[in-house]
C-alpha cells in the first residue's frame, strides 16, 4: 500500500527524495520504495524519518 | 597446466585485483568514505547472495554430471570453472540491478558504467583476436582462452540489465507524473 502520507508530509517541508534520503542516510531509491508500499522500513528508519519530517509514527506509518 | 598458461593465469587475476581496485577508488563520491548500502539494499542483497549461491550449486551439479556423460569433455577445467563463476556474478549483479541495490550510497553509477563499458571492450577485442587466431575452440571443445570472451559476455549482459533498468525507471517515473 503506498504511503501518501509520508509523501505528503515530505512535500510540506519542500524536501526532494534526494533530499530527505541524505538526512536520514539511506538511498533515495529506499525512500521512493518506502512511499509506493514495496519497502516496510525498520523502527530504526521510521523513527529517522519521522524526527526529520517533525512527525510521529502514528501520523506517518500507521494504517487507519 | 603449462608454464605459459600458469604465467597468463596468474597475470589475468593480477590485472583483475588492479582494475577492481582502481574502479573502486574512481567510483566513489567521496574517496575517502566507503562503500556503504542501507538497509533495505543490505536485505535485498542478501537475497541476491542467495540466489548467486544456489546458481553456482546448480551449475556445479549439471557440469559434473555432462562431464561424467560426456565421452569427451565440452570445455577445459579452468574455463568450466569460469562460467560457473561469472554465472553466479551474473545473477547477483542484475538481481541487485532490478532491486536497486547494486550502486552503494557513496558511488557514481555513470563512472561504474563507463568503467564496466571499458573493461567489456577490452576483452571483446582480445576474444575477437584469440577467436581469428583460432585459439578459443581446439578439438571442439572450450579452451582456456575462453576467459576474455566470458568476462565480454558477463560485463555485456550487466551493462544490458543496467540499460533496461533505466530505461524501466524512466518510464515508471513519465507515467507517475
Amino acid at each position: 500500500m503506498k504511503n501518501l502520507k509520508l509523501k505528503a508530509a515530505r512535500a510540506a517541508m519542500d524536501l526532494s527524495q534526494q533530499e530527505l534520503a541524505g538526512r536520514v542516510g539511506v538511498s533515495r531509491q529506499t525512500i521512493n520504495a518506502i512511499e509506493k508500499g514495496d519497502y516496510n522500513p525498520t523502527i530504526n528508519l521510521c523513527i529517522a524519518i519521522c524526527r526529520v519530517l517533525g512527525k510521529t509514527l502514528d501520523e506517518l506509518f500507521w494504517e487507519e | 597446466m603449462n608454464g605459459y598458461l600458469l604465467a597468463g593465469t596468474i597475470t589475468g587475476v593480477v590485472v583483475g585485483l588492479v582494475i577492481a581496485a582502481v574502479a573502486m577508488t574512481f567510483t566513489k563520491k567521496n574517496r575517502k568514505e566507503k562503500f556503504t548500502y542501507d538497509e533495505r539494499q543490505k536485505t535485498a542483497r542478501g537475497e541476491g547472495y542467495k540466489y548467486a549461491f544456489f546458481t553456482l550449486v546448480i551449475y556445479n551439479a549439471a557440469y559434473g554430471i555432462i562431464d561424467m556423460s560426456l565421452t569427451k569433455p565440452w570445455t577445459e577445467n579452468m574455463t568450466g570453472m569460469m562460467i560457473g563463476v561469472c554465472l553466479a556474478i551474473l545473477v547477483h549483479v542484475v538481481y541487485c540491478i532490478w532491486h536497486e541495490c547494486y550502486f552503494s550510497m557513496n558511488e557514481e553509477p555513470v563512472k561504474v558504467l563507463a568503467f564496466f563499458g571499458i573493461i567489456s571492450v577490452i576483452n571483446v577485442i582480445i576474444a575477437v583476436i584469440q577467436g581469428l587466431h583460432g585459439e578459443l575452440i581446439e578439438n571442439g571443445m572450450l579452451t582456456n582462452n575462453c576467459a576474455n570472451l566470458i568476462v565480454a559476455v558477463m560485463f555485456g549482459v550487466i551493462l544490458f540489465a543496467l540499460a533496461v533498468k533505466g530505461y524501466v525507471k524512466k518510464e515508471a517515473a513519465e507515467e507517475e507524473e
